[in-house]
């Protein structure tokens, strides 16, 4: 699945780590997620669409088929 | 690179409950062996190992709930695959058993066979998140 994770943070100037801490995970998490190596769960999902204030789907998406 | 731990569940109270359950394992084992084969003793003290097993089963199943959801991921898959895995061996291997190989006492080995697929499971799928 793609997402905009790593735009929407750095927009921010936060790292990792301070995105992790919002968020409740791990630093490893937060970066599995921005390359796209792991989908987030649900809940955590809609955590990250709250503290970006944006909707899941504006976030995350479909990956590019072929 | 960002290294995954997930062992980070297996903190000091995993450890020293680990460390009471196989004290317990062993010393019961030598007590059990000391009584008779038919003694009620024996019977309790088998299910109390049973009993011990158990506890340390849930003591680390509370460890890997308290994991942040990507290393709590990393365990179930490996859980279960390596149970899968080991289940498919038992079974493969009654069948070979019927063909002529020898028997495999699993009672013993399937535990530490067990927890060391997990731990290799565990590293090699972090290594798919990393």
């Amino acid at each position: 699945m793609k997402n905009s994770v790593r735009e929407l943070r750095t927009v921010r100037n936060w790292s990792q780590g301070d995105l992790a801490e919002k968020l409740g995970v791990s630093r490893q998490t937060v970066n599995a997620i921005e390359t796209e190596k792991y989908d987030p769960s649900l809940p955590l999902a809609l955590k990250i669409a709250r503290l970006f204030s944006l909707r899941v789907e504006e976030i995350f998406g479909p990956a590019k088929q072929g | 690179m960002s290294a995954i731990r997930p062992f980070r569940c297996f903190d000091t109270r995993v450890i020293v409950v680990s460390l009471a359950v196989a004290a317990w394992l062993v010393v019961s084992a030598w007590v059990s062996r000391v009584l008779g084969a038919d003694s009620a003793l024996r019977v309790l003290l088998a299910l109390s190992q049973a009993g011990a097993l158990a506890a340390l089963v849930f003591v680390i199943r509370g460890s890997i709930i308290r994991l942040d959801e990507l290393a709590r991921q990393i365990h179930y898959q490996a859980l279960a695959v390596v149970a899968a895995m080991l289940v498919t061996a038992i079974a493969g291997w009654a069948f070979l058993v019927r063909a002529g190989l020898p028997p495999i006492d699993w009672s013993t080995y399937a535990a530490p066979v067990f927890v060391l697929a997990w731990a290799a499971g565990v590293i090699l799928i972090a290594r798919k998140f990393e």
